[in-house]
């Protein structure tokens, strides 16, 4: 690999790094287009290659910022047990489909993510504030089959399409479990990082993930959760957003244009 | 000691993990593209992988010990299906 695509893809990824976490999203709505189309890898490859990268944005992002004290062990590795299952059938279903049919399904879920994230910049709610609600705890019965099912639906997404699948898993805490956002997504990233782990060592083992492209990737992505996890309150997160949107915009645009340019 | 608190004195290990699989990568870097190069790089994605397991393992422990079995439980079985997933990565 030449030395300047190597510098590329670090950039690349520390932008995805220190971008993803402060956003509330992991880096991999970022790195999946971008190993895509910008790095020209097969977008089986380009999953596995980013499920590698979200391992190391997870954990760093974990380690800088000092979250793991309100980690939820015991609902977070009873929820992991499905969201495993799904990586594991997501994988096997990526695997098994069409890479056309597959970049379309990320197409859809980018532009879903896009006009969520628009909703939320429009009303001027931030994050914490959009989920933030009641903080009476309302687990039952009812609510651990409907958790299970969402960290399900979570984890397929991760297996399928390579990104962390935190959207869903802070959902499926906050507003169906009822856990309050802190502990919330301190949970999620401890179950983030398994479940990538677990998504990435499928592509790994494989042979889906592109070692070579990988390496500077995880360096970049590591070093920008780090920075990410110094920073994340001293900036304005509505101007992160607005970047963000706009990133997601056009790699969603970009996605679908590929859906049909697409041979096979 | 509560189980959180008791779950991030784990942060000491992990950071020593993140820097050494970063150094690991910047050492398959060097060696450009030869095979040793290789072997560094797929060491480094290795140990990364596993970085989130070790989580997994001393988070199931504390729950062992202070008297959780049903979750420690969970653990080992979660711990088992991440196995099975790359089995299945290996062997489909």
């Amino acid at each position: 690999m030449e030395f300047h695509v190597s510098i590329l893809l670090f950039l690349g990824a520390f932008a995805a790094g220190l971008l993803g976490p402060m956003i509330g999203l992991g880096g991999g709505f970022i790195l999946v287009p971008m190993f895509a189309l910008f790095f020209k890898l097969p977008f089986h490859e380009a999953v596995g290659t980013s499920l590698i990268c979200i391992v190391a944005t997870s954990q760093a992002f974990a380690i800088s910022k000092r979250s793991s004290a309100n980690t939820d062990l015991k609902l977070g590795i009873f929820l992991e047990i499905f969201t495993i299952c799904g990586v594991i059938a997501g994988g096997l279903i990526a695997t098994s489909l069409n890479e056309k049919i597959l970049v379309l399904i990320f197409a859809c879920v980018l532009t879903v993510i896009f006009s969520l994230m628009l909703r939320r910049l429009i009303k001027g709610s931030s994050a914490d504030e959009l989920i933030e609600g009641s903080e009476d705890l309302c687990f039952s019965k009812a609510q651990n089959y409907a958790g299970a099912g969402g960290s399900l639906a979570g984890g397929l997404m991760a297996g399928m399409l390579g990104v962390g699948g935190g959207v869903i898993k802070v959902f499926v805490l906050r507003h169906v479990m009822c856990v309050p956002f802190k502990r919330a997504a301190a949970t999620s990233n401890f179950m983030i990082g398994i479940t990538v782990s677990a998504g990435a060592s499928f592509y790994l083992f494989k042979g889906l993930v592109n070692i070579g492209s990988a390496a500077p990737a995880v360096i970049g992505a590591a070093l920008g959760a780090f920075l990410a996890g110094s920073f994340v309150h001293r900036i304005k997160s509505r101007v992160l957003e607005g970047i963000f949107l706009i990133i997601l915009a056009y790699f969603a645009f970009r996605m679908f244009l590929d859906f049909f340019t697409l041979t096979g | 000691m509560s189980l959180e608190k008791l779950n991030e004195k784990i942060r000491v290990p992990l950071t020593i993990f993140i820097y050494i699989v970063i150094i690991l990568l910047v050492a398959g870097k060097i060696f450009g593209s030869s095979e040793r190069a290789f072997y560094f790089v797929l060491s480094a994605m290795i140990l990364l992988l596993l970085i989130p397991m070790f989580r997994l393992i001393y988070a199931s422990l504390l729950l062992l010990k202070v008297g959780e079995h049903r979750s420690a439980l969970y653990g080992l079985i979660t711990l088992m299906l991440s196995v099975t997933a790359a089995l299945l990565g290996l062997l489909l």
